[in-house]
């Protein structure tokens, strides 16, 4: 027999309870307690004013692993940056159809408006690591995962084909960064949002985080207006 | 046009008010969305808003405060994750897990997308989200999945709003947030004459209730549930008064009676 609560916490009998429940509570508590102290009460004119509306300038697309969170590593404060997070932080293109991914982009560019789109990448992605590592067996079930991150497939394919001498370490870290590249094209199959970068309204960028050495390269996507083609541009490494 | 067209702007609505002063409450309501929104933007003013400043400076204070000043944990992380929640929250940039729940690199996976909403099982449509849930729960062996809502959430005022009668006006928005259709068809019925705003507010907590149950139809979130190696836990972030609510799906077979 299921059954539902959604009862709020203040009601739960605590003798009902288990010891971990509790603990669970007790650990979100102090966790939300230290928000509140630390950031939302000092700062509270500024989150009453975003209470209100939001207006984030960017958007930023990165990956659901526990160590690279968009607004930890690259410093961003409540307000200030439009989050999507999934599993190695892969854009889809127009033509496969609707992922959670692209009703957050069409939202955040149409909507919302931002004018930067950051797909953020990293080393050591459980994700990149299981496309590169799947061998693609007929008559074999594939898992959610590994039919998920066959969405890289075509940075894995060049991947290999300019790096299959090296370790399977070291061919993994080119592949999280041809994977980026294939994302921020990928945004670029939206007509929204191809519009809106041959316009100058929206720029893109990638970046690459990488969480052994804390070494942030990043670079931008330019247009290229005699052509009508894409370039990267600007690649700096900060470390 | 500077000051001219401001003032001309304010007398005109003074004006009207005059005439009309059952219009108050809504110029009331709008000027202040005004207002907040002027505030929040020229917090960043957009001439001298640089988005590669903005993260180079971010980065560089994460690496110098928290990165440097902590090398066992960094050296730890770098070799892998082993997180004990996964988070399902909004892509609202106000809301970020971190903030709110002050998780640090290594305690969360956070999957982030409109309205924090979990699609029901399937190996095709929205792979995304199962392929997240199962490297949450078996490859990183994850304890708790927690869902957390929040107020003023763009994405339930537009499940609120669109009618969903397949006429989309939106290439994938309107898709996406049928998923918690449900959520809306509950609170319309429970409280059909209760204020948009209000209906809003109880759609927002309903929809994590809708995901927290299509959890369950990912095989390997009903398992590990019965063998009560993972908890789903729902949770709400007020942002407007500054609270947070918490609550969990539980799941129990009952003492058997002989009958």
């Amino acid at each position: 027999m299921v059954q539902e609560l959604g009862i709020r916490e203040e009601f739960m009998d605590p003798n009902r309870e288990t010891e971990t429940s509790y603990d669970f509570l007790d650990e979100m508590r102090h966790r939300f307690l230290k928000f509140k102290r630390q950031k939302y009460l000092p700062e509270i004119e500024k989150f009453q004013a975003l209470a209100i509306a939001q207006s984030p300038k960017v958007m930023v697309i990165g990956c659901a692993d526990s160590r690279v969170c968009p607004s930890y590593v690259l410093g961003f404060q409540p307000g200030e940056a439009f989050t999507i997070r999934n599993v190695a932080n892969l854009v889809t293109p127009v033509q496969n159809g609707p992922t959670e991914t692209n009703s957050a982009l069409e939202f955040a560019v149409t909507t919302l408006q931002v004018e930067n789109i950051i797909v953020m990448g990293h080393s050591n992605c459980g994700g990149i690591a299981a496309l590169m590592s799947h061998q693609n067996h007929q008559g074999q079930h594939s898992s959610l995962v590994e039919r998920w991150v066959m969405n890289g497939k075509a940075a894995k394919l060049r991947t290999q084909l300019a790096s299959s001498h090296l370790s399977f370490d070291e061919q993994c870290r080119n592949c999280e960064k041809e994977s980026i590249k294939d994302s921020v094209m990928n945004l670029i199959t939206y007509s929204w949002i191809r519009d809106r970068v041959k316009r100058g309204e929206v720029k893109i960028h990638g970046c690459y985080y990488n969480l052994s050495d804390c070494s942030l390269e990043k670079w931008r996507l330019s247009s290229d207006k005699t052509n009508y083609g894409f370039y990267i541009s600007d690649r700096e490494i900060w470390s | 046009m500077g000051n001219e067209s401001y003032e001309d702007a304010i007398e005109a609505l003074k004006k009207l008010l005059i005439e009309k002063d059952e219009l108050k409450d809504v110029a009331a309501a709008k000027v202040k969305k005004i207002t907040a929104e002027l505030q929040t933007a020229s917090s960043s003013d957009s001439k001298s808003f640089d988005p590669v400043e903005r993260i180079k400076e971010g980065f560089v204070t994460f690496k110098k405060e928290k990165y440097e000043t902590n090398p066992a944990l960094y050296g730890e992380l770098a070799k892998g994750q082993s997180p004990k929640y996964m988070v399902f929250a909004c892509s609202d940039s106000r809301v970020c897990p971190s903030h709110v729940l002050n998780f640090h690199p290594g305690d969360a996976f956070v999957v982030r997308n409109i309205a924090n909403m979990v699609p029901p099982f399937d190996k095709v449509k929205y792979a995304g989200v199962g392929a997240a849930i199962e490297y949450a729960v078996l490859h990183l062996k994850v304890e708790n999945i927690v869902v957390i809502g929040h107020s003023a959430c763009g994405g339930i005022k537009g499940l609120m709003s669109f009618p969903l009668d397949g006429n989309n006006s939106t290439d994938f928005i309107e898709d996406w947030v049928k998923i918690c259709l449900p959520a809306k068809s509950k609170v319309l019925a429970e409280s059909e004459s209760s204020a948009f705003e209000d209906q809003c507010g109880r759609c927002e907590r309903e929809a994590v209730n809708v995901s927290l149950a299509n959890l369950l139809t990912y095989p390997f979130v009903r398992e590990g549930v019965v063998k009560g190696t993972l908890a789903l836990k729902g949770g709400y972030y007020d942002f407007v008064n500054g609270a947070f609510e918490l609550w969990e799906l539980q799941f129990g077979i009952s003492p058997v009676h002989s009958i």
